[in-house]
């Protein structure tokens, strides 16, 4: 019996589902295009702690020569 | 002959990031971002804090995806990460509080059958967010998403056992709201609607 009964509770958890993505594929096309660019931008950020690290470095070891 | 992108595999997709293809990423958001979407929603109802999660967690599976090792799918991989955001997500939601004044409490003019429909999805809805997050998850992962008990083990990053065990829990424990709520019974007999498979069961398991 209590298969069963796990089974309906199931059918009811569907029936009560609420939930709806958007249709509209031009929404998806906009939030794979929002993800890509932060990506972009967060790659881009990256480099930009990088370079300044790398000039850092190389003033230290440019203070230590002379 | 390159394939493909559309063609390709997780996995294949996964390992041409790896190499500095950004565009083979580009093809996994458009496989999972729908799936995601939907699971976020399951969480914080709210489609633009389940769009934010859906971007934190491509952006963290694109940051970490070097200690990916392909284990579990990338798929189960990916909602890990959309899971542990979504409940960030929702201990920050737990800690804003809610103005009265701002609360909505009409009633909406609709038929009683509708009212009745809706009192009952409203109640189970909140029953669902008031299960603990391991059995709530457990319980979306395998009603909504239909996945297996492997692959809800794979994400809740437990074993199997732990996972179907959690799952049991959480169905328990909605059998027992509506089984103490002797109204909705009554309810579901006069509509003859929503719950009506559910009330003979009721009775036979006492």
């Amino acid at each position: 019996m209590r298969p069963q009964a796990r089974t309906d509770i199931k059918t009811m958890l569907k029936n009560a589902d609420e939930v709806e993505v958007p249709m509209d594929p031009g929404y998806y096309h906009r939030l794979h295009d929002k993800i890509m660019m932060k990506i972009e931008d967060q790659s881009v950020e990256e480099k930009s702690i990088i370079v300044p690290m790398k000039r850092l470095k190389l003033q230290r070891e440019l203070m230590k020569k002379y | 002959m390159t394939r493909d992108l559309e063609k390709m595999t997780d996995l294949e997709l996964i390992e041409r990031v790896k190499l500095g293809d950004k565009s083979s990423f580009s093809s996994l958001v458009i496989r999972h971002q729908r799936g995601l979407l939907r699971l976020g929603l399951r969480f914080v109802k709210d489609l633009d804090q389940a769009e934010d999660i859906v971007q934190e967690a491509f952006i963290k599976a694109y940051e970490k995806l070097s200690t990916f090792e392909g284990r579990s799918s990338f798929k189960s991989w990916l909602y890990q990460i959309a899971l542990n955001t979504a409940r960030n997500r929702l201990r920050e939601n737990r800690r804003e509080t809610v103005d009265v004044e701002d609360t909505n409490l009409s009633v909406p003019a609709v038929g009683e059958t509708m009212l009745v429909h809706t009192a009952i999805t409203d109640l189970l809805n909140k029953e669902v967010e008031k299960l603990p997050f391991r059995q709530r998850t457990a319980l979306v992962l395998r009603v909504y998403e239909d996945l297996s008990f492997q692959e809800i083990s794979e994400i809740m990053a437990c074993p199997y056992d732990t996972a179907k065990a959690n799952y049991r829990h959480a169905l328990i424990k909605l059998k027992e709201v509506f089984e103490d709520r002797e109204d909705l019974k009554t309810w579901t007999l006069e509509t003859g609607g929503f719950f009506m498979e559910l009330t003979p069961l009721m009775e036979a398991e006492g």
